[in-house]
């Protein structure tokens, strides 16, 4: 059977050597820390016990060069796994970075992007440690407790049974923690994304959690959360704290039973001191070893399911793929755009249709302007000329082709985009804007802002283009931030221009030159907004009812043929006279 | 003895809130448990000396009696050990959430403005486990450290000075070894979490815009940044990790010489019977050896912890900075039984100092008036309203309810009585339902329906999966209008008696919108409203309407006043229907 290797273990595959080198290497420091005890009897017996101290000179000679061989290679093996844990973890994140800016929006949310945080920083921190403990610890301790259980087969064979009841219980209460911990561990992972993105709620929602006065309601509902979350983990430490004491219990009992063993024969002389005394040696390594190994648990405990999580994120294939075809034409007597009875639905078949049997073409400079009742499918219709989502039905074309055949990136570049958000980013006015076209000089910037009725406000600050923007815009009114994002459209300089209510925040002068700014620039548009008097010079308006077209045609002839269209012009026109 | 940060450790002291008492039984359960772990060694080599002296064995003596009690009694008061201080961990991890979140609720408004999201949730999520793994948990085992240490001490030196002294004097070179270590390690790790924390940041921010991301292309180029970022990442985890891992062999190897001197020089004291006065026999050095190894282990143990606890003490520091944030104060308890006539008196305003946003607003006061604000993007409407709820307060002048300056009310007393619908409406992962009756969780479902009715928003509310009870979201599939719409339901559902809309009706549709009209006439009936509005019809009935521009007042009037007057008013009138 062939599997296919899971996609958060691709990222170890350059260094799978190292990654058994290590522990390969450790084995010698394993062998060393073994014979060591062997030694210490014969050191005992033969020596101190008849005197003979040149003897227990050399064999310490040989333990002290052991201990130095042991740490020399044991250097060169922590350093290859800090090496690969690194490496891997900077490969991993990598890859999940590069999946989040493949993922379509639609896969994101369905996904959730506060999952996909926590997939980046804790998951992954988890697997770069798992890979570090695993490296560091696989083979020690196994290789402690058989080499421990072997010698002291060796030394005495009723001690080694000792031994091996003592190992096999072990391994049993270690088997009782493996099982129940993963299957705990999923639940409380699920009650940490909930923490966060009630944090994440919160942080957006400060003012109005303020001007509510709901925060003893959300701290009462956060702590909800967080006891619930302590409770989770207290039913997996009732299991996880078995360890220890259950292993030292066993270890103990069995060192009382060597003791035992040694004053039952003492008389017939099997034991001697110097073997209890290895014995004991050897129990105590085995101690050692099995805390490590519980350690070595714990963490790739952690590590699994958040391999879960990781592969489950990995393997997710974008739905929104590059086409065959990789130019797009420079200039084609067909229409810009066009949508051939375009019908969209969220999920499955038969889901409710968003958008259903939409038909309307734009040519190059042309403006198609969208209204509707909100919920009315307008945003869903821009995401798909952006291809942002393909169509369940139909076709979108650019250009006379079809945009699942186009390359992405030359559509993309083809068609500028100034969503509803305010997408800035952290950085300065500068790289913003600069954002639409890498490369553009600063007179081009500037030219953009000017465009976008933005070089005024820019120019108020000292360090102008360099005037710092938060996430967000956070620290820029409303206003100026879709003054930024328009000056961003116009720097890209192409051919489609989408808006999405995208000047919904700025008053109607500021409006209206931006808008004409597009038209002298034969930029072809796409404008959605809720202002009739923003749509008034379209070539088209689309009249968007429950995701179909209930109307279209000039202003006037809507104002002639859609009562609805009607209604809102004279409604406004109405509270106006 | 040992370099531990005692500061972080105090700090901690407010996060262990309601486990003190814990405390105590943990303390107590580690040392029982390991006095009698570590008595069983001991009893043991009795045991042998026993042995070796009669010659016989087989009988049950008394010593063995005494090592199954032992053996129980570490074991069971062991696992309490285990449980409590996981107990005591998570205690503390919900305590330093619920500190976290209490700070961001409590903060000023700018704090959050200012500060990166992804970096907090990151803090409350990676580093308060942090807190957890290194500080709890480390200093757990530290504890447990410290008392094997003391207690087999004491049974070293009841057994040989001479060799218990050696080991005394010779450990702490295998602690410089570790401390050295984990001083240069420190500077490491708290790279580490840097890095990793600018790299959560950064990610998080392309996913809040995915869609601007995928218009754009800015796919490489962000791919480009985070390699950066993530490089950085990679040289300090490597450093990290690597710096970890030197610590344990290094003892280890330390360990081993001294266990060489050991055995020689016990060896010599066996062999030349007794030398100055200690009674040394063949059954103490084997639970000699014992607990040699077991003094010696815990330092292993506490220098490997130490990595941690530095991990965790960075952790910490960051978790506590936030904690500490300054919280907002109040600045006065008059009280605000009702909420009178409002006025301003040349309000001055800056978010950066010499930026004056607002330049001397003032308002004659104002009971039972509709008053609008109009004026060109950026002119300072948001502004005022953040002044008026308090999010900012003034750097000179002052609003006044009921002739007092509204510093000297608590704010929340103004904010009970304010409806409001901001700007950037805010939908939280709940129900529909939750998400509506927010200013009034203990609404009926009637309630809550009629609201929406009034909002608009009950058709699109109950063609979703579940009606009210539908989850939504951050992330949901709602649009910008049906999130408003959701707002616009909350405010419908008090009762306030001061109203203020900003740009309430944004993205939402003409025909909504007037249909809205009426249930908003409703709502500010009788009462003080402040309505920002670029869609100039929604305003033209306002008692009063001021038009700013650059944070200045302009022009005041009624709509009639102002279109006589033939000014800006009228200019920006006009451009909405030529």
């Amino acid at each position: 059977m062939h599997r296919k290797a899971s996609p958060s273990l691709v990222p170890l595959r350059p260094y799978l050597f190292k990654t058994f080198l290590a522990p390969a290497l450790k084995l010698f420091e394993v062998a060393t820390e073994l014979l060591t005890p062997f030694l210490i009897r014969y050191i005992i017996d033969e020596g101190i016990a008849k005197g003979n101290m040149g003897l227990a000179l050399g064999l310490g000679g040989v333990i002290l060069s052991f201990a130095f061989l042991g740490f020399g290679i044991t250097l060169f093996a922590q350093y290859l796994s800090s090496r690969v844990a690194a490496d891997y973890g900077h490969a991993l994140k990598g890859a999940i970075f590069e999946k989040m800016t493949l993922l379509s929006e639609g896969q994101l949310s369905r996904f959730g992007k506060d999952k996909a945080t926590t997939i980046l920083s804790s998951d992954s921190f988890n697997m770069q440690s798992g890979v570090n403990m695993f490296m560091r610890l696989i083979f020690r301790p196994p290789f402690l407790l058989i080499g421990s259980f072997a010698l002291s087969f060796l030394i005495d064979y009723r001690a080694g049974i000792i031994f091996g009841a003592v190992i096999l219980l072990s391994a049993l209460i270690f088997l009782v923690v493996i099982l129940v911990s993963p299957r705990k561990y999923g639940a409380i992972q699920a009650n940490l994304d909930e923490i966060s993105s009630h944090a994440n709620d919160s942080l957006r929602g400060a003012r109005h959690i303020r001007a509510f006065n709901q925060e003893e309601m959300e701290e009462a509902r956060f702590s909800q959360s967080l006891l619930s979350y302590e409770r989770k983990n207290m039913g997996m430490a009732v299991y996880n704290a078995l360890v220890s004491p259950g292993t030292f219990f066993l270890v103990d009992l069995g060192m009382i039973l060597v003791v035992y063993l040694g004053g039952l024969a003492e008389g017939g002389g099997i034991l001697t001191t110097g073997e209890i005394v290895s014995l004991i040696s050897y129990l105590t390594h085995s101690l050692q070893a099995m805390v490590m190994f519980s350690r070595l648990i714990v963490s790739l405990n952690k590590a699994m399911s958040s391999k879960k999580r990781i592969d489950a994120f990995l393997s997710l294939t974008p739905d929104i793929v590059d086409g065959d075809m990789k130019e797009i034409p420079a200039e084609s007597k067909v229409n810009l755009l066009e949508f051939q009875d375009v019908s969209f639905s969220f999920g499955e078949k038969g889901d409710r249709e968003v958008i259903s049997g939409i038909s309307f073409s734009l040519k190059e400079g042309g403006r198609v302007g969208l209204i509707g009742p909100t919920g009315s499918g307008k945003s869903t219709l821009l995401s798909l000329a952006l291809r942002l989502r393909d169509p369940s039905h139909g076709k979108v074309l650019f250009r006379g082709i079809d945009e699942r055949e186009l390359s992405l990136p030359q559509l993309h570049r083809a068609e500028g985009y100034v969503s509803q958000k305010p997408s800035l980013f952290k950085g300065t006015i500068r790289s913003n804007v600069l954002l639409g076209r890498p490369g553009a000089s600063e007179g081009e910037v500037i030219q953009a802002l000017k465009d976008a009725e933005a070089w005024e406000y820019v120019l108020k600050w000292d360090d102008g283009l360099d005037h710092p923007v938060e996430e967000g815009g956070a620290n820029l009114s409303g206003g100026q931030r879709q003054r930024l994002l328009i000056a961003r459209a116009f720097l890209r300089g192409s051919p489609l221009l989408v808006l999405d209510d995208s000047l919904s925040a700025l008053d109607y002068l500021t409006e209206r030159k931006i808008l004409d700014r597009l038209r002298e620039r034969g930029m072809g548009l796409l404008l959605v907004s809720s202002r009739v008097g923003s749509l008034r010079d379209m070539d088209e308006i689309l009249f968007l009812e429950d995701g179909r077209i209930s109307a279209r045609g000039s202003h006037e002839e809507l104002l002639e043929r859609s009562e609805g269209y009607r209604e809102i012009y004279e409604m406004q026109r109405g509270s106006v006279a | 003895m040992k370099k531990l940060d005692f500061r972080a450790i105090k700090g901690l002291i407010p996060y262990l809130k309601g486990s003190k008492r814990l405390l105590f039984w943990t303390i107590l359960s580690v040392v029982v448990s390991t006095g009698s772990k570590l008595a069983i060694p001991y009893v043991a080599g009795k045991a042998v000396n026993e042995i070796l002296e009669r010659g016989t064995g087989a009988e049950l003596s008394l010593h063995f009696i005494l090592m199954a009690i032992f053996l129980v009694l570490g074991t069971l008061l062991g696992y309490l050990f285990q449980y409590l201080t996981s107990l005591i961990g998570q205690k503390v991890i919900r305590q330093a959430r619920s500190l976290l979140y209490e700070s961001l609720l409590l903060c000023p408004i700018r704090t959050i403005d200012e500060s990166s999201k992804g970096d907090f949730v990151n803090r409350m999520l990676v580093d308060v486990e942090n807190i957890q793994t290194g500080l709890v948990a480390g200093l757990a085992s530290f504890l447990e450290g410290v008392v094997t240490i003391l207690v087999t001490m004491g049974f070293m030196f009841s057994l040989n000075w001479l060799l218990a002294l050696i080991v005394v004097v010779l450990t702490p070179v295998s602690l410089l070894v570790s401390r050295a270590i984990s001083k240069f390690n420190s500077k490491h790790f708290k790279g580490q979490a840097r890095s990793q924390s600018a790299l959560v940041g950064y990610a998080r921010e392309g996913l809040e815009n995915s869609e601007t991301v995928r218009a754009y292309e800015l796919g490489e180029e962000r791919i480009a940044e985070f390699s950066r970022l993530n490089e950085e990442n990679r040289k300090d985890a490597f450093r990290a990790n690597m710096g970890a891992s030197l610590i344990n062999p290094a003892t280890r190897l330390v360990n081993s010489l001294i266990n060489a001197i050991l055995i020689f020089v016990g060896a010599a004291t066996i062999i030349l019977e007794t030398p100055l006065g200690i009674p040394f026999l063949v059954g103490d050095l084997s639970s000699f050896l014992t607990y040699a190894s077991n003094y010696m282990n815990p330092f292993n143990e506490i220098s490997n912890v130490m990595s941690e606890i530095d991990y965790a003490v960075a952790s910490f520091r960051r978790v506590d900075a936030l904690v500490r944030t300054a919280r907002e104060e109040e600045t006065g308890d008059q009280e605000l039984s009702r909420a009178g006539a409002l006025s301003a008196e040349d309000v001055r305003f800056s978010y950066v100092p010499g930026k004056e946003v607002i330049r001397g607003f003032s308002l004659a006061p104002a009971e039972g008036k509709r008053i609008a604000l109009v004026g060109p993007t950026g002119c300072g409407k948001t502004t005022l309203i953040n002044l008026i709820l308090r999010f900012y307060d003034p750097d000179s002048g002052a609003f006044l309810l009921n002739g007092s300056p509204i510093t000297s009310y608590r704010r929340s007393d103004i904010r009970k009585k304010v409806g409001m619908v901001l700007q950037d409406s805010w939908i939280f992962q709940g129900t529909v339902r939750e998400n509506i009756a927010y200013g009034k969780p203990e609404a009926s479902l009637e309630e809550v329906k009629e609201a929406a009715r009034r909002a608009q928003a009950s058709s699109f509310i109950e063609r979703l999966p579940k009606g009210y009870d539908t989850l939504i979201g951050e992330g949901s599939a709602l649009s910008k209008g049906e999130r408003q719409l959701i707002s616009v339901a909350r405010v419908l559902l008090l009762s306030p008696e001061i109203v203020i809309l900003d740009e309430a009706t944004s993205n939402i549709d003409m025909r909504t919108e007037a249909l809205l009209g009426r249930s908003f006439r409703a709502l500010m009936e009788g009462k003080t409203s402040i309505v920002v509005a670029h869609r100039l019809s929604t305003i033209v009935e306002s008692d009063l309407i001021i038009v700013l521009k650059d944070g200045e007042i302009i022009e005041q009037g009624t709509h009639r006043e102002l279109m006589e007057r033939n000014g800006f008013y009228r200019s920006l009138y006009s451009a909405q229907f030529e």
